[in-house]
């Protein structure tokens, strides 16, 4: 087999091979497409298209352990392959392994992001991560609620039976007693509460949010006058309506809109403490 | 005049918050000690009851007691003093902004701080070193607000190292 440099002729022919199996992709013919790849592969391994190729193939027949096979080779051989790392997210994803898909989706957003920021797929790969990263909270939060739970119903259950052997000892129960070991079981309610509050879906702050939008900003830029816009709604806004603030009316041209830098990092931030904000709007 | 005014409201609600934040830490502390006294005669009991204690009962009342204790940490959070994150913070002055600008690189400064930077130093941006002229500074009105709520939140951030 092919150990050393790959023969132009063979490399050549891997190429219209590409191409075959392209052709079948695009008439929905996957199996006959992958069967073209694996020919390719064959006669020249070391070409990563022709990995993530076949991958994408076999993302369309949701043969997942494949799907992890093949990314896996293409990012030996191209550590930067966006399409790679996407899809090996959204296996491992689909084998419930949360930590290590929603990392690998992140490797391929950073790297899509340094190649294209507004590409197509870097919208898509943000979807998936943001769906991605509220699964896995919502499992590892749902765990901790239960854990907090049963904490709390162990420590009142120890707290109650204190007061009855207190009871028992002392001849008379007075109100005093009853009302201070009520006050205790609500305190501890309140600090459960507050232990819980992280997990907790509220309203993500509106200083966080466009108002184009309503969601949280993921690529803030301010105008002018000061205030600040997610950068796809205003310059859809610009181009739709007008060059002009939406909210204070003044002249605004595209040219003049800085990147918020500290709210981006006031976003990372909150997203990292608030998981669930990845779901929720304002 | 404002400075002077600003310094005071600091030191004020700062007095107010030490105050609050003491009691709540007080009665926390006494909270917390109520229950790992109850949990740990809860043990005792189980114990006489059983025959034999088990390594695993003892294992996980230490692991209950530990959990106790995280979640008391939880609920002092707010009133311990951290690090305010550096994304509400100028750095020239390396406090809390009071009156955010930011500059066409992006960089956000202290109004008077980026001010006394161009009149003193130079037209610059301190950071990306690109051209900054004063009147191209426009007030970051996001960070303001985030910098209010996060002092509503955190009220030791008031109090002023002279």
């Amino acid at each position: 087999m092919v150990t050393g440099a790959v023969s132009a002729m063979a490399a050549k022919q891997a190429e219209r091979l590409k191409e075959d199996g392209n052709n079948c992709f695009k008439k929905e013919r996957f199996g006959a497409a992958i069967d073209a790849y694996t020919e390719a592969i064959t006669l020249s391994p070391k070409v990563p298209v022709y990995w993530t190729n076949r991958a994408l193939c076999h993302m369309k027949r949701k043969d997942w352990t494949r799907v992890e096979e093949d990314c896996r080779q293409a990012i030996q051989l191209d550590h930067d392959s966006v399409k790679a790392h996407y899809m090996l997210g959204l296996a491992l994803l689909q084998k419930e392994e949360y930590a290590d898909g929603v990392k690998a989706l992140q490797r391929a957003l950073d790297f899509g992001r340094g190649a294209n920021p507004t590409g197509y797929m870097v919208e898509e790969i943000w979807e998936e991560l943001s769906k991605a990263k509220y699964m896995e909270w919502e499992l590892l939060s749902a765990r901790r609620s239960w854990e907090l739970n049963s904490l709390k119903e162990t420590c009142v259950a120890a707290l109650n039976q204190q007061r009855a052997l207190d009871m028992s000892r002392t001849e008379e129960s007075s109100e005093e007693d009853y009302s201070s070991h009520t006050e205790q079981l609500k305190a501890l309610d309140r600090v459960f509460e507050k232990a819980a509050e992280e997990d907790k879906p509220t309203e993500v702050p509106d200083y966080l949010c466009c108002n184009i939008t309503l969601e949280i900003f993921r690529d803030p830029v301010i105008s002018p006058s000061g205030v600040t816009y997610e950068r796809a709604a205003i310059l859809e806004h610009i181009n739709k309506v007008g060059k002009f603030d939406p909210i204070t009316r003044e002249k605004l041209d595209p040219s003049k809109l800085v990147p918020n830098l500290a709210i981006k990092e006031a976003v990372a931030a909150y997203l990292e403490k608030h998981v669930w904000a990845y779901k929720t709007g304002c | 005049m404002v400075e002077e005014i600003w310094e005071e409201l600091a030191k004020a609600k700062y007095m107010e918050w030490e105050l609050a934040s003491a009691r709540r830490s007080w009665e926390l502390n006494s909270l917390k000690e109520t229950c790992d006294a109850a949990l740990n005669q809860q043990r005792a009991l189980d114990m006489s009851r059983t025959k034999e204690s088990s390594e695993e009962a003892y294992s996980s009342h230490t692991e209950r007691l530990k959990a106790l204790n995280q979640v008391f940490e939880k609920a002092a959070k707010d009133d311990k003093p951290t690090e305010v994150p550096d994304y509400l913070c100028c750095n020239i002055t390396l406090e809390i902004f009071r009156d955010p600008v930011i500059s066409p690189s992006g960089v956000t400064y202290e109004r008077a701080a980026i001010r006394e930077h161009i009149n003193k130093v130079g037209k610059f941006d301190r950071i990306t070193r690109e051209k900054l002229d004063p009147s191209k500074l426009v007030p970051n009105l996001a960070i303001k607000e985030a910098v209010a709520s996060y002092l509503e939140k955190h009220v030791w951030v008031y109090k002023v190292d002279s």
